[in-house]
């Protein structure tokens, strides 16, 4: 029998082909479908591409149409890249290695509008809560009052009912203790034993029964003595506490004027309510995306290691390559931005997960010259994960000479801002080692023409506010955020406040006297009941500890003249107690 | 499921040398088994061109094998992870990492690794246990099978008739 089927090698050649012919007509799709679904699981929201278009000699890939949303804001994409093209290395393609030596993406533009949602789960709320917003207008003292916890008025009714339940309790056991009665009972007993003894048989007898009664009167004595102590360590703590509940009322009458008027100091730092709402805004962006670019992050191992793949598809174990080379790496992407100023360009260099493999940072360099209403602007820095354990990423963002035409900075609210003209010069420093976030905004406007507040205001504060910041010709604005990436704290300084702490100071320091009084009259009128009855309460138990000091004074006197009485003094008879 | 009984049956009653149906089956085990879409498989699809080898009975291994593998899928994993994780094959598998052709055919992987090797090492003594059990159906059973309901139900078909206009043509070409 013949075992070879030459037909055979020839209709493998033939369904080779065909399968081959098809792979070719289907792999573009697919390419656009992995893209998609990779690029969507790593932003946590839509990624999509218009067309992928694979060539095969040159190896190459062209990406049409890539809309990347933004997790935080569904409605819109963070970057939308027209064309993406590059060339790949076809023999590391093979090996499961994507390596790119020049990529071209243009037509890049930042924070356009969605024609649908791009959301794939609802969006994490931000890290930061927006700070109080201020409403410049005091509000009803007993609307306040209905929403608010007071401690005073906890303290004073939890401290009402704690005193009265140990009063009770210690007037119980008051009257199980020896009483007046009783030490009269042992005097008399004593006026018994104490008469003459003649013989040493009753002098023994006399001092034997002494002995008896003095232990009696000790041990009764202990019993008072342990209360009276327990009473007293109990009434001292209660008077720290009633002095403690009585400055409650005070305590709650400054957080709510805090809370609800403004103060001296809340106007010293406006500038936050105004800026740091942004300023948030912006750090937890920069933080998320600096989140997500760690998720494509791979650690290189010299030891195998197993990578869990999904169920059924088993696991890659991966084992120590002579001569590594990364998983995913662009050498150089060459990017231009459309900005609505005109086109910048720049470049990303080293883009790959395995930067233990490379040796090198992720490093980014945009500039942009002749722009329309912007002199200049660069950016540069680094996304470090050479040594993953000690990551170090930094930023340094310059804009100067930007021209300000009608920027809106808060619209809605009490005290609208907007800025109808302007120069702004500011400088962005960020670094983050470890997970230590420290960055620094340092801005100043001139030239400026400004509209604050509403012409028919009739708040004196928003009047005297407007009007003041309306007179501005420029200032300076410098923040600082502080911390670790996930707690960060943010201080920002700027010459606003001095303009409105001197233009409002004085409306705001009348209205919030005139409202720091009628809460203040009000919490007290509500904690007086609690808190006297306290200090009622508190009075009896005192009393009681006096009682009990009493007796144990009488029952040590008693004592003492019991020990006089023992005639027995220096007296030494082997095996008696004395 | 009758149908592929039937089909199964038509291919061990056919004339065809009992090496060349055990050899489809054995083939079929190997690409069922493993990962369908890998190098390796490329390997088998030209060897079973190539060679002599019943293509019927390697469609319908390959179809059981496949459905099979699911099956299998966890016990795979488990003796791939062993075998890629034994220190005593270290070096090797190192050295096979450090390889376009192996790493292209993805050994690495535990499903892979366990299934392949399962396969191959059945592959011989399924060979002969498939051309003795053959051999041994043709000569004790294949007279009382002929009688079955389902056989005589197969042959009424218009595939069958079919089947058997195609074998004629065959035998005359």
């Amino acid at each position: 029998m013949k075992w070879i089927r030459w037909r055979g090698l020839v209709a493998f050649f033939i369904v080779m082909a065909v399968v081959s012919a098809f792979w070719f007509i289907f792999i573009d799709g697919i390419i656009e479908r992995f893209i998609e679904k990779k690029g969507t699981s790593i932003v946590g929201a839509k990624v999509e591409l218009e067309k992928a278009d694979l060539s095969l000699f040159p190896l190459g890939l062209t990406l049409t149409g890539l809309q990347v949303t933004d997790p935080g804001s569904p409605m819109r994409n963070a970057v939308e890249a027209g064309r993406i093209a590059f060339l790949m290395d076809g023999m590391n393609l093979l090996l499961r290695k994507v390596t790119i030596d020049e990529m071209t993406v243009s037509g890049v533009r930042l924070n356009t509008p969605r024609k649908s949602s791009g959301a794939i789960e609802k969006p994490a709320p931000g890290r930061h809560e927006e700070p109080p917003f201020i409403t410049f207008s005091i509000p009803d003292v007993d609307e306040v009052l209905k929403k608010e916890d007071l401690e005073s008025i906890r303290l004073a009714g939890e401290l009402e009912s704690r005193v009265k339940e140990d009063r009770e309790k210690y007037e119980k056991a008051l009257k199980s203790l020896p009483d007046e009665k009783r030490i009269e009972a042992y005097e008399e007993r004593f006026e018994r034993i104490k008469g003459k003894a003649k013989t040493p048989a009753e002098i023994f007898a006399k001092a034997n029964d002494l002995i008896a009664l003095r232990d009696d009167i000790k041990a009764d004595a202990g019993l008072v003595k342990t209360l009276a102590s327990d009473v007293g360590k109990t009434a001292s703590y209660y008077r720290e506490r009633v002095e403690f509940a009585s400055g409650a009322p005070a305590r709650d009458v400054k957080r709510l004027t805090e809370k609800y008027a403004l103060t001296q100091q809340g106007l010293m730092n406006l500038s936050k309510v105004f800026f740091g709402g942004q300023i948030y805004a912006w750090t937890d962006k920069v933080l998320m995306w600096r989140e997500r670019v760690d998720k494509v992050s791979r650690v290189y191992k010299a030891e195998p290691e197993v990578e869990v793949k999904p169920r059924g598809r088993g696991a890659d174990v991966r084992f120590p390559e002579s001569d590594p080379v990364p998983d995913f790496l662009i050498r150089k992407a060459l990017v231009s931005v459309n900005i609505p100023s005109g086109d910048i360009s720049g470049e990303v260099l080293d883009i790959t997960g395995d930067q233990q493999i490379t040796g090198r940072p992720i490093k980014f360099r945009f500039s942009g010259t002749r722009l329309k209403g912007l002199d200049s602007m660069s950016l540069i820095g680094e996304v470090n994960r050479v040594v993953p354990e000690a990551a170090k990423d930094f930023a340094r963002f310059d804009v100067k000479g930007y021209r300000i035409n009608d920027f809106i900075l808060s619209e809605g609210g009490s005290l609208p801002i907007a800025f109808r003209k302007g120069l702004a010069d500011f400088s962005v420093n960020a670094n983050i080692r470890d997970f230590k976030l420290d960055a620094a905004l340092n801005a100043a406007l001139s030239g400026l023409d400004l509209a604050a507040g509403k012409a028919d205001e009739k708040n004196p504060f928003l009047r005297a506010a407007g009007e003041a910041l309306s007179d501005v010709k420029g200032f300076g604005l410098n923040a600082a955020v502080d911390g670790t990436v996930d707690n960060y704290g943010l201080n920002i300084s700027s010459d606003l406040d001095q303009v409105l702490r001197e233009s409002a100071g004085r409306v705001v320091a009348k209205k919030a006297a005139l409202f720091q009084a009628e809460l203040s009259e009000e919490i007290n009128s509500k904690v007086a009941a609690p808190l006297s009855q306290a200090k009622a309460q508190l009075s009896s138990i005192t009393g009681i500890q006096k009682e009990l000091d009493e007796r144990g004074l009488l029952m040590d006197r008693l004592i003492e003249e019991i020990t006089k009485n023992l005639q027995v003094k220096g007296f030494k008879i082997p095996g008696l107690p004395f | 499921m009758i149908n592929s009984i039937a089909k199964l049956l038509s291919i061990l009653n056919s004339g065809t040398d009992p090496s060349q149906i055990s050899l489809g089956f054995a083939f079929a085990m190997v690409a069922g088994l493993t990962p369908f879409f890998g190098v390796h498989n490329l390997v088998v699809f030209l060897l079973v061109m190539v060679l002599r080898v019943n293509l019927s009975a390697f469609i319908l291994g390959t179809a059981f094998f496949s459905a099979l593998a699911y099956g299998l899928d966890p016990l795979f994993h488990v003796m791939g992870l062993k075998l890629l994780t034994w220190d005593a094959m270290r070096g090797v598998w190192t050295d096979m990492y450090n390889t376009s052709i192996f790493k292209v055919a993805r050994f690495n992987n535990t499903i892979f690794m366990g299934s392949i090797v399962f396969s191959v090492l059945l592959f011989v003594p399924f060979v002969l246990a498939g051309n003795l059990l053959i051999r041994k159906y043709r000569k004790h059973i294949l007279s009382y099978v002929e009688k079955t309901r389902i056989v005589q139900a197969w042959k009424a078909t218009g595939m069958y008739r079919m089947y058997q206009s195609y074998r004629d043509l065959r035998s005359r070409l």
